[in-house]
């Protein structure tokens, strides 16, 4: 039977997020600096809000509640920071030159390894015009992230995600409410048909022609037809799948239909130490679960196992609707719906961590903004 | 058996911070390990290829890059080779050179240009030489980038 849980004292919580207070410190220590006073502030003000959220996953145990305000926060302050830092480094917002490119000036996203990882391994070469070290410290990131907390990074650390989770949120009920679950395979084909196409024509075919991020972080300047049509294309993308599907469906539609990192992410389901089960003695198959889960990661099938597939993205967003506290995280290899709680905060450790170590920058340049226009009245140094 | 595992398997999920720390911090280490003195670089379809000749004039200099043929697993058979022209100050009002694309002593192409509308003028001599369309003359500040189609 699942234990039963009861919410923690605040002196208990207080006592639980020590260990994530000394992991902030440590990362937000690393990155003061000792002559911009607005940084050091912007730093303290990230770390605060961080730590505040964490406080109220632990306390009031609606993970996926608190987990989500993190997560749009860092979908929307991303774009003022991003583009204001490229005004200062590159003296442009936004565009792309053909200038830029020759001096590997672009801006590398993490989406992009998936693009790259071929080239890497058989020319050592990579197809897009960035410093080339970065793209394999990058990649070893997304490794270590998959062995840490598997495809949790789509649900806790990625910084475009929460457009589709915030446009998903805007309406109560679902417009279109049956979506096939083959869908969810989309991904995949997307990651394998552009990993191999961009091998073929030396370039990151995703990066270049499909990614809708563009349009909240950078794109190649307008100069030729080709150009023209990659826009037209992932702005369509941007406007199909992170604003109206997810508002249509509730469901993060580009994650689901298109992402090639979530599907590369997928394949660390099984080899990092924590996922969701769900315990049939208690599970009434009300099948909430399914329809919340926003990637259609839990079908009837996976319900009837205990399980999630492996889209699943950690979110907690089925463990907080389930009406009868069914579902929980779990730690692979240990028994069974035994200390849900303690399993649960051994995946919060390393996700609000990963979290802060990998998109803290992200709030910390859109406050540094706010703070320089407060006290500058500009946006840029 | 089970309980030893389940206390492997705890010990797992604490210890995944540490070690994922170290792993991070040992990232310059480990591409150092698997990469070499070499390393790793951006291909040359988009960075243009190594600068394989200099030519100075009086008011710029010519940069001819490497052709690029490049293929994932063997060599292409049409290609492209990237000039720079380049100005310290400003580039003169009219470009007018004859390119010798593979050192060889012949001429290979003629290119003109007019660096205030920018309006170009190319002229095959040597039958590799394919062809130049307007979206590969580049125009930057103080330089102007063209990228040649060529077969081998």
């Amino acid at each position: 039977m699942q234990e039963t849980l009861k919410l923690p004292s605040i002196t208990r919580s207080l006592l639980l997020i020590i260990p994530f207070l000394i992991l902030c410190s440590f990362s937000l220590m690393t990155n003061l600096s000792k002559t911009d006073t607005i940084h050091n502030i912007a730093t303290f003000i990230t770390g605060f809000f961080f730590i505040i959220i964490f406080f109220f996953i632990v306390h009031t145990r609606k993970t996926d509640k608190y987990r989500t305000i993190l997560f749009i926060t860092f979908a929307l302050t991303f774009p003022l920071g991003f583009i204001f830092r490229l005004y200062e480094t590159r003296g442009h917002f936004m565009i792309l030159f053909f200038e830029d490119m020759l001096q590997n000036k672009a801006e590398f996203c993490i989406i992009g390894i998936t693009q790259n990882i071929i080239p890497l391994v058989i020319r050592n070469e990579i197809f897009f015009p960035i410093e080339a070290k970065r793209v394999v410290f990058t990649l070893i990131g997304a490794i270590v992230i998959g062995l840490t907390i598997g495809r949790g990074f789509c649900s806790w650390i990625c910084f475009f995600g929460g457009w589709e989770e915030c446009f998903s949120r805007i309406t109560k009920k679902a417009k279109i409410k049956k979506i096939n679950f083959k869908f969810r395979l989309l991904p995949f084909a997307v990651l394998f048909a552009t990993a191999l196409l961009s091998a073929a024509f030396f370039t990151s075919i995703y990066c270049f022609w499909l990614c809708p991020f563009k349009t909240v972080s950078e794109f190649v300047e307008i100069s030729t037809l080709l150009i023209a049509i990659q826009t037209i294309i992932f702005l369509a993308f941007f406007i199909g799948l992170v604003i109206i599907l997810p508002i249509l469906t509730k469901k993060r539609t580009q994650c689901l239909l298109l992402c090639p990192f979530g599907a590369f992410m997928s394949f660390f389901h099984k080899i990092n130490p924590f996922e969701v089960r769900i315990n049939k003695d208690i599970c009434t198959d009300c099948q909430q679960c399914i329809k919340a889960c926003q990637v259609l990661a839990l079908t009837p099938e996976t319900l009837k196992d205990g399980k999630t597939n492996i889209s699943c993205t950690r979110c907690a967003k089925c463990i907080d609707e389930c009406p009868n506290g069914a579902i929980s995280y779990h730690i692979h290899g240990t028994k069974l719906f035994v200390k849900p709680e303690l399993k649960r905060m051994l995946f919060l450790y390393p996700a609000m961590f990963a979290s802060i170590f990998i998109s803290a920058g992200v709030i910390h340049q859109f406050i540094y903004r706010i703070i320089l226009l407060i006290s500058t009245g500009s946006l840029v140094h | 058996m089970g309980k030893i595992k389940s206390i492997l398997c705890y010990t797992w999920a604490i210890m995944i911070i540490p070690i994922a720390l170290a792993i991070i911090f040992s990232s310059p280490v480990i591409y150092s390990i698997v990469f070499g003195d070499e390393g790793v670089k951006v291909t040359n379809w988009i960075s243009g290829g190594k600068i394989m000749h200099v030519i100075n004039r009086n008011d710029y200099s010519i940069y001819l890059h490497k052709p690029v043929f490049d293929g994932f697993f063997y060599e292409r058979k049409s290609g492209y080779i990237q000039i720079d022209f380049i100005s310290q100050t400003n580039l003169p009002r009219n470009i007018e050179e004859v390119i010798d694309y593979n050192l060889d002593k012949k001429p290979d192409f003629n290119f003109s240009l007019n660096t205030q509308s920018n309006l170009y003028h190319f002229d095959t001599i040597n039958n590799k030489v394919k062809h130049l369309t307007k979206e590969e003359v580049y125009i930057l500040e103080n330089r102007r980038t063209i990228r040649v189609n060529i077969e081998k």
